[in-house]
């Protein structure tokens, strides 16, 4: 008896101590887990409880001066497959491959490009290979129509996921103005050039997220715990662009461009009274829907030559030579000089443009033959410091500070370093350089009663909270007003009795200077290129100042016979717009 | 007798609440899938919005509605001026 009673203590010790051991262990071992180990579980509990969502801020629109989307968010379709129940046979898949590729299977057969078909035969065979995959792209970038057609085939294999993407409705009108958003070397959304380069702060948003408790198949879980921080959207941008006008000035832009068979052209229209750009076109242009394509052809094509190319703008600087005299009571427009032949500076021959010469003319009359040797006359009256002062005051030589990305400055040098014949060919705009919106404003100064007005194209960056305003922005007083009235009737007199009167406007009266520029390449100026410009305005209304510039045009290396009907066209269109009557009687 | 009622009284409130549980439980987790499909198709007809926008946009560019005004032949408006006391008069044709 007292064995079997040791016996069964000694067994009752050894099931105590087994499950006192075990119980140490589970305890060790809970220990380990919830203590030791307690923020690798939890941080794995609660990737398992929550979710967490990236909430996207949307980047802000642009819109034109009408509030009409010129840049909109939306999206296309990446198209994937699940290989594992996807047909291996390529016939069956035929259908698929037409609606996906149908700008190539529209063209005939001996039109299609057999290599680019094969290949993507060969993306399809690659991605149903794998048969223990669920998943595998097969195209990128697809958009809504074609989604929809393919969904109609109704295959069970296929599906779509959807990717944000930039969108520019107009897609070539505005291009240089807007720019384009791409990837940069991190794979972040960025803007490049134009208001998208310059904006890209503002129209980039704050991302925010959703915390969620969510059950096993990953729906939310009601009552369960939820932190929602919500995206702050990017900040939407009112343009100061006209629609009507920049369509209408594109359009003829185009045209002109083909018919004088120029490399390029540009449009630029201001307001003067506010330095509001109304206009800003460019030919050839690119689309930047799909900017990628044009990249590789040719980068420079998305250099916006309003703002970033410089030129030497020859004769439409004597406009601004003229002002300076004029404001400085050096010269009236009755002043008479004698032009009877080349003169020399620093040694160097200046001579007129045609080799004429008019003897004894008036200021006004250097303006209208467009004479070289008179403007020259004028700066050498004026000085080199006022001819430099006055042609800084005008914009030249410095950033305007237009809301762009990529503004050039142009350069003058110091009149410092100037010879005599650096002053009197800067008098007729040759030696120095200038983008042709710092043309624009000088001129936009002159119908501006002599005050130079910031150029601005953004009017207002509309946030969901708050909006700020871009006002107009006096730079400076230029020229007196009386200089202003008197340059109005003189530039109105250059048109009408000048080199462009053959194709000066039957209707309105015009205010402007042709200036047919010398393009200098390799330290000569080549013989039968130049670029041609006209710059102007309607003096009765003065309601818009236009640039027009094509950059040698084959047609004729005159401005008068190129510019000028291209900006006659473009004015009278524009002042039909505007409901401006005639103000010319014939 | 006594006993069994007393405790039938303290199990049946505890089933009560294991089935409560069970229900309220399936009825949250059936919601929150709901909620789950509302939002995706909320997402879905946010994106058809979007793309909709897109297409009103293109429909409502300038070159668009000229070159569709150009094709049902229509003709450009001709306003003519008239002049009365040197001022011009407009009149649309």
């Amino acid at each position: 008896m007292k064995n079997v009673s040791y016996v069964c203590n000694y067994r009752v010790r050894v099931i105590f101590i087994v499950i006192t051991l075990s119980y140490l262990l589970i305890i060790g071992k809970l220990f380990n887990t919830q203590v030791i180990q307690n923020k690798y579980w939890m941080a794995l509990a609660k990737a398992q409880h929550y979710g967490q969502n990236t909430l996207p801020a949307e980047r802000g629109e642009i819109l034109s001066s009408d509030n009409f989307p010129l840049v909109l968010n939306s999206y296309k379709y990446d198209l994937f497959i699940d290989p594992s129940n996807s047909p291996k046979n390529f016939s069956d898949i035929e259908d698929l491959f037409k609606i996906v590729y149908k700008s190539e299977f529209d063209k005939s057969i001996s039109k299609r490009d057999i290599t680019f078909i094969k290949n993507k035969e060969e993306v399809w065979k690659a991605a149903v290979l794998d048969k223990s995959k669920k998943f595998a792209y097969f195209e990128k970038g697809i958009n809504k129509d074609t989604k929809t057609k393919i969904q109609n085939l109704n295959l069970p294999w296929v599906g779509f996921t959807s990717i944000p993407i930039r969108s520019y409705p107009d897609s070539e009108s505005y291009s240089h103005i807007l720019g384009f958003v791409g990837k940069d070397s991190n794979g972040t959304e960025t803007g490049y050039f134009g208001l998208e380069g310059f904006y890209n702060g503002d129209l980039t948003g704050v991302d925010g997220y959703l915390v969620q408790e969510e059950s096993a198949n990953g729906s939310p879980i009601l009552f369960g715990q939820y932190n929602n921080v919500k995206p702050i959207n990017g900040g939407s941008l009112l343009l100061t662009i006209d629609r009507t006008m920049q369509t209408t000035s594109f359009t003829a832009l185009k045209k002109s461009v083909e018919k004088y068979e120029a490399d390029s052209g540009i449009v630029l229209i201001v307001n003067s009274k506010t330095g509001e750009i109304l206009t800003m076109a460019q030919y050839p242009t690119f689309d930047p829907n799909n900017y990628n394509d044009y990249y590789s052809e040719d980068p420079t094509i998305f250099i916006n030559k309003s703002i970033s190319s410089t030129y030497e703008p020859g004769s439409v600087i004597k406009a601004l030579t003229m002002s300076s005299a004029i404001d400085l009571n050096i010269v009236t427009p009755e002043t008479i000089m004698v032009d009877d032949g080349p003169v020399e500076y620093s040694g160097y021959l200046v001579d007129n443009w045609d080799l004429k010469h008019h003897g004894t003319i008036t200021m006004t009359q250097i303006l209208q033959l467009s004479d070289n040797i008179g403007a020259a006359w004028v700066g050498n009256q004026v000085g080199d410091t006022g001819v430099y002062k006055y042609f800084t005051q005008f914009g030249m030589n410095s950033k305007l500070k237009i809301d762009l990305e990529g503004e050039e400055m142009g350069k003058i040098r110091d009149s410092s370093q100037w010879q005599d014949i650096d002053l009197a060919t800067a008098s007729f705009g040759q030696g120095i350089s200038a983008t042709p919106l710092q043309v624009l404003m000088a001129f936009s100064t002159i119908a501006n009663d002599g005050i130079l007005m910031k150029p601005y194209i953004v009017k207002k960056i509309i946030y969901s909270d708050k909006t700020i305003n871009n006002d107009p922005q006096q730079i400076r007083r230029v020229i007196s007003e009386k200089t202003s009235k008197t340059m109005l009737k003189m530039l109105t007199e250059a048109v009408s009795g000048g080199e462009a009167k053959y194709f000066v406007s039957k209707k309105y009266y015009v205010a402007g200077k042709t200036g047919t520029a010398q393009i200098a390449e390799n330290g000569e100026y080549l013989k039968d290129a130049t670029n041609a410009t006209f710059v102007g305005f309607l003096p009765s209304f003065k309601e818009f100042v236009m640039l027009v510039k094509l950059e040698k045009p084959k047609a004729s290396v005159y401005a008068s016979e190129t510019a000028v009907p291209l900006w006659m066209d473009i004015a009278e269109k524009l002042a039909n717009y505007m409901g401006l009557p005639p103000d010319k009687y014939e | 007798m006594k006993n069994k009622i007393l405790f039938l009284l303290a199990i049946i409130p505890g089933l009560a609440m294991v089935v409560l549980q069970a229900f309220v439980a399936n009825t949250m987790v059936i919601d929150g899938k709901k909620i789950s499909e509302i939002e995706e198709k909320s997402s879905k007809i946010e994106i058809e919005n979007k793309n909709l926008e897109l297409d009103i946009a293109k429909l409502g560019t300038i070159s668009y509605i000229s070159k569709k005004a150009e094709d049902f032949g229509m003709q450009p408006a001709k306003i003519s001026y008239v002049t009365q006391d040197n001022k011009g008069l407009a009149s649309r044709q």
